[in-house]
């Protein structure tokens, strides 16, 4: 700028300025109109819910029948049920596709409006992804199936509510089953044999039972409930283990499936957050537990910390394996010791029939098989919880595994199965419980304050619904 | 181009305007067809995207299903929306930590090593500047790990008896979002420190004989003559580490997502969740285009202070 006044080169600027202002103008026109038009598609192209079903696929067109799910603890058990199918129907080869959950809705939606769409893919419970997948015709409503394959008959009426939905994808707990899956999950409280028995105690029958055994842990200089809460996942599951007594089931399912007049300000609902602020309060779970990651708290409590600790039943496998005999498992306890217990858990996120898949036939009968007794034993044999009955019993792997299956049948036989209160709405999870578990456990927020969240989170997303 | 046609006019109409008129216009085009390849990448790329973007945010979409027009609605709703509110008043902290900090003590560390001839300056150099090729996501897995509860630091803390302040400080909520301020200052004191010394070899040296003439000491000559010199530099690494800070996401995702409650969420984590997780990609858009705009008008504002002060 040395031979050039300011003034001179200041004008000289602006002119510059301004064609390269054109320029930028015509470019975004053109772009703009590429890019223009309503966004998604009514997915007219996929094929809808085939007239007529055929169960028989041993005569169908060989094919590979691709498989997507997000369990990666469960992929090898997924991959053998596979080829355990293809060994029944060589015509058929199966191939898993694991992906990454934390992205999983927006992958799994993709994928599944592509031309070259998955034949069936993993679900998630509810309004988490099930009912948008359904809603957007992007797997086919499998009543003809069902009916063909008598697939809900197997499951108990209430708990088989968690996996329904109407055909069009706008009520959540009743109508038809989604799809299948192969393993269930229960929430209760895992605990250190060795431990409870050094406290002189006995698995707590009552929700006083289990504070004042916390409370004796504490004095003894231990951790009374291990709680990693970095996601806020377990401090929610330990509210599911109160709220589930102090609540009626009515209330909670009525809150998860849609239902008029449940609410999460019901005294039970809040009660149950209030536990869960006085347990951290009375120095139950481990200092700092909101930066403990969950994973981290599982892998503490076995290496033989902390008495209690309150997840799913996805745990077994670890614990078993690291603590094989000194790790057991109880439902969470109801109010009056001999009441039957309520808990939280499902028969598993679902495999469902990809609209645009190659052989609806194929996937459903894959679905079937998923159902069937081969593979429960092979889940059985593996440790994990069998979202269908065996044929004959099976040798619990570690010892917690067939404790786990007795409380999944004795809460099922009393129709206490509870949904899971993530499934309410699509955003309640990351935007509004898990942050808000988390601030329960810091005191930053009353027990009544993110109640009122809650509901407010569900109304919006009812309303938006009808 | 209607561009061409100004010019063109302003040439008396004779025999040889029409000639003379096709090398004006080549003229004034030739400049275009230099940076089209460049600008043909930046509009597919950077442009389209973008404003493929600013049309979906006026839209209620799920990603999938037929979106539904609602015009401005998405941008009302984040105007309201308390945790948007909180995410950029978080970014306004993480300034001072990814700002603030590294300029100065980038800018020290600087005029501390063009200065003396230090034995093994390469080395220093390297190693400040090494945090700058390390993958975030490396850098958070690391830190995180020495922020836990029986972390490092917690360790260091307990020995010399300060147990009173060993804490989970990703799980603290005065604590968490200072805690990842502090990792991104690590990362960018290399970044600025290699600019800041990039700048001063281009001071000319005899400015500093100037000063040490006219008996400046080393602290008047780095007022004098290494700040207003790195005026322009000062300008690059401002506007670097402020958009650094707006758009700041693998950290905060890998480390905290955001936690503990809403204390260490950002704009570009909510994106994420929106567009991602809960199936919200209008409103994912909308935060997009204000977090955009926002970086815009910082990196504006930031040139012309700069520009300002030149003249």
């Amino acid at each position: 700028m040395e031979e050039t006044s300011p003034e001179k080169g200041r004008r000289k600027m602006r002119g510059t300025l301004t064609r390269s202002l054109a320029v930028a103008v015509v470019v975004a026109g053109v772009v703009f109109a590429g890019c223009g038009g309503t966004p998604g598609s009514s997915n007219e192209g996929a094929s809808e819910a085939p007239e007529t079903v055929s169960t028989d696929i041993s005569k169908a067109e060989p094919m590979t029948l691709d498989v997507w799910t997000f369990e990666t603890s469960r992929e090898a058990l997924l991959k053998a049920a596979g080829e355990a199918f293809t060994a029944k129907y060589p015509n058929i080869k199966v191939k898993v596709v694991l992906r990454d959950f934390s992205a999983y809705p927006s992958q799994v939606k993709l994928a599944l409006s592509s031309d070259k769409a998955p034949d069936v893919v993993q679900g998630n419970l509810g309004w988490s992804l099930d009912g948008p997948l359904l809603q957007a015709g992007l797997i086919i409503d499998p009543t003809k199936y069902n009916e063909e394959y008598g697939w809900s008959e197997r499951f108990p009426p209430e708990g088989r509510r968690i996996l329904e939905f109407t055909p069009d994808g706008k009520t959540y707990g009743s109508g038809t089953l989604v799809g299948i899956a192969y393993t269930a999950d229960i929430i209760g409280f895992f605990y250190n044999k060795e431990k409870l028995q050094q406290l002189g105690l006995e698995v707590p029958k009552s929700i006083e039972e289990l504070e004042a055994a916390m409370q004796k842990a504490k004095d003894a200089g231990e951790i009374g409930l291990m709680m990693g809460n970095g996601d806020g996942t377990m401090a929610l599951h330990t509210y599911f283990n109160v709220s589930n007594q102090l609540a009626s089931g009515d209330t909670v399912r009525g809150i998860v499936y849609g239902e008029d007049g449940a609410s999460f300000t019901d005294q039970g609902m809040v009660d149950g957050a209030a536990k869960v602020q006085e347990w951290v309060e009375k120095g139950f779970v481990p200092k700092g537990a909101n930066g403990l990651a969950g994973d981290d708290a599982i892998a503490r409590f076995a290496k033989d910390e902390g008495v209690f600790l309150s997840t799913g039943s996805w745990g077994a496998p670890q614990l078993g394996e690291a603590m094989k005999e000194n790790v057991g498992f109880f439902l969470p306890p109801p109010v009056t010791a001999g009441d039957a217990s309520r808990a939280t858990g499902s028969f598993g996120a679902a495999y469902e029939i990809a609209a645009k898949g190659e052989n609806p036939d194929v996937s459903a009968a894959f679905l079937d098989f998923l159902a069937g007794a081969e593979v429960a034993q092979m889940v059985a044999e593996a440790g994990d919880l069998p979202s269908f009955p065996l044929d004959s019993p099976v040798e619990p792997r570690f010892g917690v595994d067939g404790e786990i299956q007795k409380a999944f049948e004795q809460v099922n036989e009393a129709d206490g199965l509870i949904p899971y209160l993530d499934a309410t709405t699509p955003t309640l999870g990351s935007e509004v419980i898990y942050p808000g578990m988390q601030d329960l456990v810091a005191g930053k927020v009353t027990p009544e304050a993110l109640m009122e969240k809650a509901q407010a989170d569900r109304e919006a997303f009812l309303s938006k619904q009808r | 181009m209607s561009l061409a046609t100004e010019p063109a006019a302003a040439s008396p109409a004779a025999g040889g305007a029409a000639v003379k008129r096709k090398g004006r216009v080549r003229e004034a085009l030739a400049p275009y067809f230099y940076i089209a390849p460049a600008l043909a990448l930046f509009a597919v790329f950077v442009l389209a995207p973008f404003l493929h973007t600013v049309w979906l945010s006026f839209f209620e979409w799920d990603g999938v299903t037929v979106g539904t027009w609602i015009g401005l609605e998405n941008y009302t709703d984040i105007f309201g929306d308390e945790v948007i509110r909180r995410s950029f008043l978080n970014v306004v902290i993480l300034v001072f930590f990814v700002a603030v900090i590294p300029i100065v003590i980038g800018l020290v560390i600087a005029a501390a090593l063009s200065r003396s001839r230090v034995r093994g300056m390469t080395a220093f150099r390297t190693i400040i500047f090494l945090p700058q090729v390390i993958s975030t996501v490396a850098v958070a897995v690391i830190w995180r790990w020495l922020y836990m509860e029986d972390g490092p630091f917690n360790e260091v803390l307990r020995a010399v008896g300060l147990d009173s302040l060993a804490r989970t400080w990703l799980g603290d909520y005065t604590w968490a979002l200072p805690a990842i301020g502090i990792v991104g200052a690590w990362v960018l004191i290399g970044l600025c420190m290699v600019l800041f010394l990039a700048g001063l070899q281009q001071i000319p040296g005899s400015l500093y004989d100037a000063a040490r003439v006219d008996g400046a000491g080393a602290i008047r000559e780095f007022f004098t003559v290494t700040v207003p010199g790195l005026r322009g530099v000062l300008a690059v690494t401002t506007t670097l580490t402020v958009v650094w800070a707006l758009r700041s996401f693998d950290l905060v995702f890998v480390m905290t997502r955001g936690g503990p409650g809403e204390q260490t969420m950002v704009p570009g984590m909510q994106i994420y969740q929106r567009a991602f997780q809960t199936g919200r990609v209008g409103s994912a858009c909308a935060v997009a285009v204000l977090l955009a705009l926002i970086v815009f008008i910082v990196t504006l504002g930031i040139n012309r202070f700069a520009e300002r002060g030149e003249r």
